[in-house]
């Protein structure tokens, strides 16, 4: 596979956040501000990269049966590296971002990326798909920061930006949740508009193929899901 | 995965001896894997043990300085049982003796415990308050560690301290931050609880 | 604090999913439909509660004498991953009604992060044994409260016409999380 078109595909087509709508919890819970959004990316992007890397390494003496709990293991030793260097080094991210640096071994972001690329794939692809994923985050992330942080404080990167009364609820829990259903929605609304003028479909259609491909598809625990919603028996 | 391991287990087509050696093949390889990633992260943890712990202590040297900016030297004090709301207690002193003592101080804010450490003169006057730990919720008590908070505890000598919502009327007044009342209670009943342990065990003492 | 206190506080307050942010996949993935969201909130609620027991004994009594708290990441989602094998394996066994209707979600569980995020929480705390438990209850609870109140909701979301297009599904079922979570902010002031 080209390798520019690895990195675009974290980026934008694949978007883990706005277009496979994984790893929410994160998502919500750090968005507080940018600078924030920044820490949390970077430290799920290095975990991505050097669990894909060595996942990858690994993927030809994995036994298929137990690869879950081999992956989780793996992302589980990176986790905790990146928290000694957090605590050594940025002592004051480790601290607001705080029990979310040890959940980043059930972001599912990192898991889907481990079991749908890099046990497939070489080891420098991999990487590089963890820079790709890593980097689509780590924007998706700064982007609801800087919106939670203009509208509900009223600063970006902590400097006063705005002259009205900042609306606090946003910063809070509900605006977590509201800010990414909007933009969620804003996203899914320019998708179907390209995709109905590039394949001159209606924008009904066009909707109804982008939603397929999001609400979780990416995750690795989609077909969990959907067989548990349907009350299918697996 | 699961129903894998559970159909091998149960098949009984699949011999006895074989089902032993693919379970120990599965068990053997997570093993493996576990106790390799066990022991780099000992190595890992054995290389940035000294970096966290000097980060550690530069956090704490900065906050005792803040709350006593007139001390060079500080010392650890012993420590008198208490309802476990005081942790720890700092004298300070220069070169002409203890000016004040730092007294940690944990107490039970919205999200979880705040700490944070209180500089009490040795004339009983609070000289400042540097908040170390919280959970609180960004935007309303995490607001406590912005300087239009602990910056009202600053060289109060009326006490003990209460709080208030909007304006403070008298020397004695906390204004709450807006939204953040249990932060802003749990604070300020910090610092009067080392204040009444000063008054009780320290003032004496210099 | 008191028990009774912190277990409302763990289901109204500091409800697991609408102000901690744990869990928020299955509550996403698992509410379209009541009974499914229902089974999997109890399945969630069983996995917790033994899963908190495991992590507080494997960090009191394994990882502490040890010197190896640091290793608590790792052990907790092995403890947690066997656990929920193990539990499967059983159910499937002695119960298989039970399994029917739980068994389904439990692969799910094991990278649920409410699951991993209860038993850090319980250990960041300091909590003992009794007041693990009692946190595992009432955040499991809050989930199971949060997730079929949310289905509710959405089984009614389905037959509305008037949802712009690109709102359907996932943004409207996001949108109406911050609401409930709004209403959930009005328990603040439970605790003093």
């Amino acid at each position: 596979m080209n390798k520019f078109k690895i990195i675009t595909n974290g980026l934008l087509t694949d978007n883990p956040t706005f277009v496979q709508c994984i790893g929410l919890c994160p998502t919500l819970a750090v968005t507080t501000s940018v600078a924030n959004g920044l820490g949390m990316g970077i430290a799920a992007t290095f975990v991505l990269i050097a669990s894909n890397a060595v996942i990858s390494l690994l993927r030809k003496i994995v036994p298929d049966e137990v690869r879950i709990p081999i992956f989780i293991v793996v992302i589980a030793g990176f986790v905790t590296v990146i928290e000694f260097l957090m605590k050594g080094f940025a002592p004051a991210l480790n601290k607001s971002l705080g029990i979310f640096i040890p959940l980043i071994v059930v972001n599912c972001i990192i898991l889907a990326r481990a079991e749908a690329f890099a046990s497939k794939n070489g080891v420098f692809d991999s990487a590089l798909d963890g820079v790709g994923m890593g980097l689509g985050f780590t924007c998706a992330l700064m982007f609801l920061g800087a919106i939670r942080e203009i509208f509900g404080a009223g600063t970006l990167l902590g400097n006063p930006v705005v002259s009205f009364e900042p609306a606090l609820l946003i910063v809070l829990a509900p605006g977590g949740f509201i800010v990414l259903g909007v933009c969620m929605g804003a996203f899914r609304a320019i998708q179907n508009f390209f995709a109905s003028h590039k394949l001159g479909i209606k924008a009904a259609e066009a909707n109804e193929k982008t939603e397929k491909n999001n609400s979780c598809g990416g995750c690795p625990m989609a077909k969990f899901c959907q067989k548990s919603s349907s009350g299918e028996d697996c | 995965m699961a129903e894998a391991v559970a159909e091998n287990l149960n098949n009984d087509v699949v011999s006895f001896s074989d089902t032993v050696k693919k379970a120990l093949h599965l068990g053997g390889t997570l093993f493996m894997i576990t106790a390799i990633t066990g022991v780099i992260l000992g190595f890992v943890q054995w290389g940035t043990e000294d970096a966290i712990k000097r980060t550690e202590l530069a956090a704490k040297n900065e906050a005792l300085r803040n709350v006593m900016p007139d001390a060079e030297n500080f010392s650890p004090v012993e420590l008198v049982a208490n309802d476990g709301t005081i942790t720890e207690i700092q004298a300070g002193s220069n070169n002409s003796g203890v000016v004040g003592h730092c007294i940690s101080v944990s107490s039970k804010g919205y999200g979880g415990a705040v700490s944070f450490v209180v500089g009490i003169l040795k004339n009983g006057t609070v000289r400042a308050i540097n908040i170390l730990n919280h959970s609180e919720t960004p935007g309303l008590g995490a607001k406590s560690t912005e300087p239009a908070f602990y910056g009202q505890f600053e060289n109060k000598n009326n006490l003990p301290l209460e709080v208030v919502k909007g304006v403070a009327t008298s020397d004695n007044q906390i204004v709450a931050i807006s939204g953040a009342t249990i932060t802003s209670n749990a604070i300020t009943s910090g610092v009067n609880s080392a204040v009444e342990y000063w008054n009780k065990n320290l003032k004496g003492a210099i | 604090m008191s028990l009774v206190l912190l277990f409302i506080s763990s289901i109204f307050v500091h409800n697991i999913l609408l102000s901690r942010f744990l869990g928020c996949c299955p509550f996403m993935g698992v509410s379209g439909k009541l009974d499914t969201a229902g089974g999997m909130g109890a399945a969630v609620v069983f996995v917790i509660m033994l899963a908190s027991l495991m992590t507080w004994l494997t960090y009191n009594y394994l990882l502490v004498p040890l010197h190896l708290e640091y290793l608590y990441t790792l052990s907790f989602i092995l403890v947690i991953a066997a656990l929920v094998q193990f539990v499967e394996l059983a159910l499937k066994k002695l119960n298989p009604t039970l399994y029917k209707s739980l068994g389904i979600f439990l692969p799910l569980i094991t990278t649920n992060c409410a699951v991993l995020g209860v038993a850090v929480l319980n250990m960041n705390e300091g909590y003992g044994l009794a007041e693990s438990l009692v946190n595992a209850l009432g955040s499991s609870l809050g989930f199971l409260l949060a997730i079929s109140l949310m289905a509710g909701i959405r089984e009614r979301i389905e037959t509305n016409e008037g949802i712009p297009q690109c709102l359907k599904g996932l943004p409207m079922a996001l949108i109406t999380a911050g609401l409930m979570s709004i209403a959930f902010m009005g328990f603040n002031g439970i605790i003093k």
